[in-house]
């Protein structure tokens, strides 16, 4: 037993060391994979933020009347929004297998429906499409944990104007911490395509 | 107590199980089920503490509909569900909790007197966010969401420069005792002090999760019922971090009991855990600032 205290003991003085934040801000995301007769044209990404964190966001660049003005949307981009650039924008690439590093973000805009803020905005990463498969990893994670990122399978869709070659997506395992928080989560998705 | 220690060791322990290291694996869509193996079911309770919290704060939501529905009622069960994700909030790494176990392992005390300083504690990490968020917002200082961050940031580096401080002092004050003793003078022990330091560097650390609950009823125009209800936050946190101090003192005193057969073993295990429990201060304190100014 008193090896057992000593135990919990230590757990708690390390836990600083081993674990990081825990999530204040939930997210649901959404990606759109954009095809065109070229190949891969880019991936459009959507974010829904939790009502409180919204309200927050808010209170804070909205003027009370629920709809973000160009000026409302230009001040979230510049100060809520662009200091994310560091974290890569949660959004972790990896082609071949080697990991692919984010190109800028563009078409930035920001939306409210219901009380919950939706940021929508472009990944500009083209790929040809080829003879050989082209293969495309994507998870979006915030890995300092602040943000708790859910990505559901049936948010992962290929563009409307679908392309005249094969494509397929494969989906990863969600994390437990996702899977807990959706059932339907999945964790990183690979985007596959080639010339028939 | 046994169960105290079940939950206990089960939260923490799952602290270090990496909630990524399912991804790597890949299958396929058609064989999409949930990871349910040995190595993550003990991460379950973490990550359930998160999903929890999720859950939680879309009550506090829904119920703030209906309260401006006009179904007063609502409002007391809001405080409870505020109260709920306070203890479920400081449950995840974090809040203070390392720095009051080690503090009070170090401070010969009364699981009473550690339990009453763990409240404080708690009760001043959620209150020195309300005043932060008061002061920006009535102040009109900037963007409540970025500025709070801003300073919290600040302030964070402050708080865990004086938790190090503290840490050092109770190890030197702790060897010059022991030195002291050696030498055959028994005029003065070590004093029991007033933790007064360690309640102000735990304030100086402002509660994010409580500013968010606050920044929630601000927005919808709520202010009295969002400070009770950030208050709420707050009082949960200290009940948590009551727990954590009862453990640490009863620990302390069970093993300090079990193992005195005589008063010299009790002394030597007296300065030990003075020592250690300094060391610990002290290293917690290093560790926090480090991951604050690197991370």
């Amino acid at each position: 037993m008193l090896k057992t205290y000593v135990f919990i003991f230590c757990l708690l003085l390390l836990q600083p060391v081993i674990a990081s934040a825990h999530p204040h801000v939930f997210v649901n995301n959404y990606l759109s994979f954009e095809f065109d007769s070229a190949g891969l044209a880019g991936i459009k990404v959507d974010w829904v933020f939790d009502e409180m964190f919204s309200a927050g966001i808010l209170l804070d660049f909205d003027d009370g009347d629920a709809i973000l003005s160009p000026q409302e949307v230009a001040a979230i981009e510049a100060e809520a929004f662009t200091n994310l650039a560091k974290f890569d924008y949660f959004i972790h690439l990896i082609v071949a297998g080697e990991k692919f590093s984010l190109p800028a973000v563009t078409e930035f805009s920001a939306t409210v429906h219901n009380g919950s803020l939706f940021y929508s905005f472009k990944v500009p990463c083209r790929m040809p499409v080829a003879q050989a498969t082209k293969s495309l990893t994507v998870r979006v994670e915030d890995d300092t944990n602040f943000a708790s990122v859910i990505t559901n399978k049936s948010s992962i869709s290929i563009s409307a104007s679908t392309p005249a070659y094969p494509v397929s997506l494969t989906y990863a395992q969600a994390s437990m911490g996702a899977f807990l928080v959706s059932r339907e989560a999945v964790g990183a998705v690979t985007v596959k395509f080639s010339k028939l | 107590m046994k169960i105290l220690i079940i939950v206990l060791s089960s939260f923490i322990f799952t602290c270090y199980l990496s909630p990524a290291s399912a991804l790597s694996k890949e299958v396929p869509s058609a064989s999409l089920r949930p990871v349910v193996n040995t190595s993550t079911t003990a991460a379950g309770a973490q990550h359930y503490i998160v999903s929890l919290q999720k859950q939680l704060k879309e009550k506090m939501v829904s119920l703030t509909r209906k309260l401006r529905q006009g179904d007063k009622v609502v409002a007391l069960l809001l405080l409870g569900v505020a109260f709920l994700y306070g203890v479920v909030h400081s449950l995840g790494p974090g809040h203070g909790k390392a720095v009051i176990a080690s503090y009070l392992l170090a401070r010969k005390g009364s699981a009473r007197q550690g339990v009453i300083l763990a409240a404080i504690a708690g009760v001043v990490h959620g209150v020195s966010a309300i005043v932060l968020v008061l002061v920006i917002y009535f102040l009109s200082i900037g963007r409540l969401t970025t500025t709070f961050s801003h300073w919290s940031n600040n302030l964070q580096i402050v708080s865990y420069t004086v938790i190090t401080l503290i840490g050092l002092w109770l190890l030197l004050a702790k060897l010059a005792s022991l030195v002291q003793k050696k030498r055959g003078d028994t005029g003065k022990t070590e004093s029991a002090g007033r933790p007064w330091w360690l309640l102000l560097a735990l304030a100086l650390a402002p509660c994010p999760g409580t500013m968010i609950v606050l920044l929630f009823f601000l927005s919808q125009k709520m202010l009295s019922l969002g400070i009770l209800m950030a208050l709420a936050v707050a009082l949960g946190m200290a009940l948590t971090l009551s727990g954590i101090a009862f453990f640490t003192v009863y620990m302390r005193a069970t093993i300090m009991q079990r193992s005195s057969k005589t008063t010299r073993v009790y002394t030597v295990l007296h300065d030990l855990f003075g020592l250690l429990g300094a060391l610990a201060v002290f290293c917690v304190g290093l560790l926090l600032l480090y991951g604050a100014i690197g991370g």
